[in-house]
């Protein structure tokens, strides 16, 4: 599967977004993503918070301010991310599902956790 | 973190009579469970609003999907469409069909629905459609 980025989160559990989804998916139904790879990266490898996904148990959504018109107006990178158990107590792998920016931190999702100043 | 101060915006509405079917897009992505719907084609750029930060009573899952310039709607975007939006009203299952997604697929999605959500999103569709200011409003 060839990926558009694989990265470590602070849980040390792998990420990755497949090629496949980046295109077909991410940038077909958001242009707005169109050169933000490394935003995304840095929102899965440094959040200001990570939320449980609402509806799918085995889901986290990060989010991380971005510049979205500058000089200082900004906007939430959100990042939705499906992690897998493996066998023998490895760290859970994850694939990127979605990634969009949004006015806002969903509300009413579970906090897993947060920057201490946010 | 960035210094700055967090994007506001005042969505328009386009009058939905006047949208041009042929324009509109609709897309579903089974891996997200994401059904997009793009009023003016899918090229478009914009920024996903959460529907509950401005409809207090909009359904959880939608986000409008607002030019960032003219803080136009430009379409919609559904998460978890077929996992919770489509079994609470099993009749916006044609919106898959629309979307691309194979007849018999849909099908097998609806055989998963209970019989009594089917019915009753059966019996909001009919008096909504017959008696549109009446019992469902």
């Amino acid at each position: 599967m060839a990926e558009a980025l694989r990265c470590t989160d602070q849980w040390g559990r792998t990420i990755a977004l497949a090629q496949d989804q980046w295109r077909d998916h991410i940038l077909a139904a958001h242009p707005e993503m169109t050169g933000r790879e490394a935003l995304v990266r840095q929102t899965l490898t440094d959040p200001i918070c990570v939320n449980q996904d609402k509806d799918f148990p085995n889901r986290e959504n990060f989010y991380r301010p971005f510049v979205i018109r500058p000089p200082r107006t900004l906007a939430y990178m959100k990042v939705c991310v499906e992690f897998r158990n493996r066998p023998f107590g490895r760290a859970p792998r994850g694939e990127v599902v979605t990634a969009y920016p949004t006015t806002t931190i969903k509300q009413g999702e579970p906090r897993k956790w947060s920057q201490e100043n946010f | 973190m960035v210094p700055g101060e967090l994007l506001t915006l005042t969505p328009r509405f386009p009058n939905m009579q006047e949208l041009d079917p042929k324009q509109v897009h609709l897309t579903y992505d089974r891996k997200s469970d994401t059904l997009m719907i793009h009023f003016y084609g899918p090229k478009r750029p914009a920024i996903s609003v959460e529907a509950q930060s401005i409809f207090p009573r909009a359904d959880e899952h939608l986000y409008l999907r607002v030019d960032l310039d003219t803080q136009e709607v430009i379409g919609a975007q559904v998460e978890a469409f077929v996992r919770a939006v489509v079994r609470r009203d099993p009749s916006l299952l044609d919106l898959l069909e629309l979307a691309g997604v194979k007849p018999g697929d849909v099908q097998q999605i609806r055989e998963q629905i209970a019989p009594e959500a089917r019915k009753q999103a059966a019996m909001i569709s009919f008096f909504g459609q017959l008696i549109p200011a009446g019992p469902t409003s």
